[in-house]
């Protein structure tokens, strides 16, 4: 586990104009505390020469430090991955939602932490896909590993409108069709909608061979409802509004809430997905540092 | 007025109508929700399907919640407003509902409510039941009623425990009680209810009273007072009264002489009245002297009869004393007549000061008063030394003819009298010129051929010729006289036959004051003498009886007073941070407010209320002593004790025995406290209530 010492809370990356800036100071920020890759193999980074011993591959031995020193040393290289990673963005207008007192909405925390992951991804020379979508896949930028590829999909999550009804479940299944390479998808949702079809799309992509990492995105008002006098609670994705008094359905919706999540929850722990639940006040270096050790083997592979 | 068609047959009634438009406040709780509602503020919503999945289950529950919550609050609005309006539950009464009920209490002060059975008095069985019908009437007027009628609570008042510390105040008194005094006094108790209490309120008029028959025996024109009246108001007697008619008085108690000198014989005499029907054989009858017996007597007293006890004593100390002549409090059921006080000043003789002229002439009278045995020591002086003279030291002063005073001169004499001195005038051809003379001088002499006339002996300086015509008052022979006009508070005593004055006497202060229209000597005037009266028989004793009015009489009816009557008496030197105080016969002590120098010297009390022995003190020193007892002239022809038969009764006025229930208003039943209970209930429910529902949402 590693701790970032930079501050990236979203309090202070909201001071931070362009999703660029930001995402590079979360990935700077994240970085600096965080020490190489303790996994070694084939790749064409070398890192370092160790003594022969019985039994090495021949293949590997340093042939100029043996006409130099009379040694057989071997030679060391990073592990190398061909790791595809799919970035999946819901850009619909639930993920507008930001309450008050909060410095980012869930769009633009699930863009910071797109696009800072998408920076990390890049930086092991792994490809990186992005896909926008609503009720239908708005934007797609394919996978590639050239580090330029990064502003493309910055410049993408950067152009998204947020007016859309979400139809999570069609799209994962639209999706799960296009990905011809397993890889790794990333969604980053509310997962707001029809939570069956939302279930049907995961199990979709992971029939498909795809390791899954559900990064849930709630704005802590939607985790706490800490409303308290009389509200007209007008609904997002043009759904009815309701005017109720806060305190007597506290109780009932923190349950619909608890129930919501542990559903889902326990939709992915069954078809071994990941799912991590991220409130948009939260740091991004926790954020991150939480996602990475779920998901580290799977980067670095 | 609200009739309700509900059994029983009733109505519900309210004392204050005009608190029912509060009732409005009710729907105060309804409001501030909906504005509340009205006031929500408005966000936009992501996760909406959550929130009306929850607000679906929850609705229904926060509904009746929120219900529950306002009905409670709204409840408690309503009860409040309801029991300031005072609900009262009233039955029928002949057909009529009763409104705001106003009760005037008339609560008998005579001196026959005092009568005891069975350890309690008519007055404390009237006090109980007024301390009841003050319990169930809206609004009371309280008056006492004895001689005079008074209304003890002004404006109809609705604080019970006001009214019942004014029932609890009240005593009885010694007087008979005058109901003209107090229809008069009921009459104008309602017109003022009248404009305080609402409109169409009715007056209820209850009379507290033992129905004396010196009360109740109406005259006509309190039969009228009584019809007029009752055409505004209900009026009920309530007789407190018994059967208990026997009653024994000590109706007087006298001395004779009133001026008593030490180791003299004075006869005192106690004059005993059966006012029962039943005559008392052998009722003991006892003295005493400061407190020590000193003299007991039986005597028989049939049925309306009466009886002197006698008997002589001489005192033996100087002082003021004090004599009780009793029959003990058990002798009958009315006490407080069963005991007779008489306070006397001793002394060892009288001295008086003779002041004289130029003209000297009080010869005859320093003569005629040597003859008394050494009762009256007489010193002459002339009156240019009246200024250095201690006037205190004597208890007369004659002034003879010729005695010009100075202003100065005349102050310190009319000092002397307001103290409570003496001062005796004989008038000549230079006649005394102050203003302390009860008499305007008309002529200043008049000749002629006269003689004395005793005006039918009714003063009690002449009243001892009365029967002896042949003893030479009315043989004195008189050729000229100072004619003269009595002021008004003036006592004639002896005439001339042409009919001017010849002896006047009058109160002057504390004391008296006597003039004489002619020298008491034998000088002439042109040549001729004023009159013979100085050499007849009666003028010694017209001359000791004059002395012995004006000192004794003067002193012994200060001294003796009847219940109601002002003690007054000449001040006391008081040192340092001492007080005048006066101890009742209760043996407490009330403060006397410290007289000013328009009081001349002397100082008041005028709350004498009950029969005793009072005494001044100063600085605990007592220095004045007064026997306060009952007037018992107007009961003597009939007891105290007889009532009136209830069917005797002046017309319009119904009667109730004192055990009767009285219902103010039939039925009543006041709803307030209840309401207010319930309301008190009502605000614990809401705070928990609230407190819990808040618990649940938090």
């Amino acid at each position: 586990m590693h701790s970032a010492p930079l501050s990236l809370d979203p309090q202070t990356l909201s001071k931070l104009a362009g999703l660029q800036l930001r995402a590079r100071y979360i990935v700077d920020g994240y970085l600096s505390g965080m020490h190489r890759s303790a996994h070694y193999g084939q790749s064409v980074e070398f890192t370092e020469h160790r003594e022969y011993s019985q039994g090495d591959d021949l293949r590997y031995v340093d042939w100029k430090v043996y006409g130099k020193t009379d040694k057989v040393y071997l030679k060391r290289f990073e592990a190398e991955t061909n790791l595809v990673c799919y970035l999946l963005v819901d850009v619909s207008e639930s993920m507008s939602y930001q309450s008050e007192g909060v410095a980012l909405s869930k769009s633009q925390y699930a863009h910071c932490l797109a696009a800072a992951l998408a920076s990390l991804v890049l930086r092991q020379r792994d490809s990186v896909s992005l896909m926008t979508f609503d009720q239908d896949v708005r934007e797609l930028v394919r996978a590639s590993g050239n580090p330029a590829h990064w502003h493309q999909l910055v410049e993408v999550l950067e152009r998204s409108r947020l007016e859309r009804k979400s139809s999570l479940g069609k799209v994962l299944h639209e999706i799960s069709q296009r990905l011809r390479c397993p890889g790794l998808v990333v969604v980053f949702s509310d997962l707001l909608g029809d939570t069956d079809s939302l279930i049907s799309g995961l199990k979709h992509l992971r029939h498909d061979r795809h390791e899954l990492l559900v990064l849930h995105l709630l704005d802590p008002a939607e985790v706490e409802f800490p409303f308290e006098h009389a509200t007209r609670f007008r609904g997002l994705e043009r759904l009815s509004s309701v005017l109720t008094e806060p305190r007597g359905v506290r109780q009932a919706y923190l349950k619909e809430l608890a129930q919501f999540v542990g559903r889902v929850e326990a939709a992915c722990r069954s078809m071994q997905a990941d799912y991590e639940l991220l409130r948009s006040d939260e740091s991004f270096g926790l954020s991150l540092e939480r996602v990475l050790t779920k998901r580290r083997g799977g980067l670095r592979r | 007025m609200f009739v309700l068609p509900l059994l029983p047959p009733a109505t519900l009634d309210f004392v204050s109508y005009s608190m029912l438009g509060w009732l409005g406040a009710g729907i105060l709780p309804c409001l501030v929700h909906y504005w509340f509602r009205r006031r929500h503020r408005t966000t936009s919503w992501a996760a909406m399907a959550l929130l009306l999945a929850a607000v679906e289950k929850q609705a229904m529950r926060t509904r009746i919640q929120q219900w529950l919550l306002m009905a409670v609050r709204t409840a408690i609005l309503l009860f409040v407003a309801l029991a300031a309006a005072q609900p009262v539950w009233r039955e029928w009464t002949m057909g009529l509902a009763e409104g705001h009920v106003h009760c005037v209490l008339v609560v008998d002060q005579s001196y026959s409510m005092r009568c005891v059975r069975e350890g309690t008095t008519r007055f404390a069985r009237a006090q109980q039941k007024a301390r009841q019908l003050v319990a169930k009437a809206d609004t009371v007027t309280i008056i006492a009623w004895g001689a005079q009628a008074e209304n003890l609570v002004g404006r109809p008042t609705s604080d019970r425990g006001l009214a019942e510390s004014v029932v609890d105040r009240l005593s009885p008194g010694y007087t008979s009680s005058d109901l003209d005094v107090a229809l008069r006094a009921v009459s104008s108790a309602i017109e003022r209810a009248d404009q305080e209490i609402p409109p169409g309120a009715i007056h209820r008029v209850f009379f507290l009273t033992d129905l004396g028959r010196n009360t109740w025996g109406a005259a006509p024109s309190e039969q009228v007072s009584l019809n007029a009246l009752a055409q505004r108001a209900a009026l009920t007697v309530i007789d407190v009264g018994d059967d208990q008619r026997e009653n024994i008085a000590i109706t007087d108690l006298s001395i004779d002489p009133v001026t008593v000198l030490r180791q003299r014989e004075v006869a005192f005499t106690a004059s005993l009245q059966n006012l029962g029907e039943q005559p008392r054989m052998g009722l003991r009858v006892e003295f005493f002297l400061d407190g020590v017996p000193i003299n007991s007597q039986s005597v028989d007293l049939p049925a309306g009869g009466e009886q002197a006890v006698r008997f002589s004593h001489r005192f033996v100390d100087e002082g003021e004393a004090t004599i009780e002549a009793t029959i003990g409090p058990e002798a009958d059921c009315l006490p407080a007549d069963n005991n007779r006080y008489l306070v006397v000043s001793v002394r060892s003789k009288l001295r008086v000061a003779c002041l004289v002229g130029s003209a000297g002439g009080v010869e005859d009278v320093v003569r005629a008063l040597s003859f008394t045995e050494g009762a009256v020591e007489t010193e002459v002086f002339p009156i240019s030394r009246l200024q250095s003279l201690d006037l205190t030291a004597y208890d007369a002063a004659l002034l003879a003819r010729g005695t010009h005073l100075s202003p100065r001169e005349q102050f310190q004499l009319s000092s002397f009298v307001s103290a409570g001195g003496a001062v005796a005038v004989l008038l000549g051809d230079a006649s005394v010129s102050t203003e302390m003379l009860p008499v305007k001088i008309i002529a200043p002499v008049v000749a002629g051929e006269y003689r004395f006339d005793p005006l039918g002996y009714h003063h009690p300086i002449v009243q001892p010729f009365r029967g002896r015509e042949k003893s030479g008052l009315l043989g004195v022979l008189i050729s000229r006289y100072v004619r003269m006009e009595p002021a008004e508070h003036a006592e004639t005593v002896l005439a001339f036959d042409s009919g001017d004055p010849a002896l006047v006497v009058a109160r002057h202060g504390l004391g008296r004051v006597a003039v004489l229209a002619l020298p008491a000597s034998l000088e002439e005037h042109e040549g001729a003498p004023w009159s013979s009266f100085a050499v007849s028989p009666s003028f010694l004793p017209v001359m000791r009886e004059l002395v012995g009015y004006l000192v004794g009489d003067s002193r012994f009816d200060r001294h003796n007073l009847y219940l109601g009557q002002s003690a007054v008496s000449a001040l006391a030197p008081l040192h340092g941070r001492q007080r005048y105080k006066m101890r009742l016969p209760t043996g407490q002590s009330t403060g006397l407010s410290a007289p000013g120098p328009e009081d001349r010297g002397q100082i008041l009390f005028s709350g004498t209320q009950q029969v005793g022995v009072y005494a001044m003190h100063a600085g605990g020193q007592e220095f004045a002593r007064f026997a306060v007892n009952l007037d018992a002239s107007s009961s003597r022809s009939d007891s105290m004790l007889a009532a009136v038969a209830a069917d005797k009764l002046p017309e319009g006025i119904t009667t109730s025995a004192p055990a009767a229930e009285i219902q103010v208003a039939a039925g009543d039943f006041s709803w307030a406290r209840i309401l207010l209970a319930t309301v008190v209930a009502l605000l614990f429910v809401e705070l928990t209530l609230a407190w819990f529902l808040g618990r649940g949402w938090a």
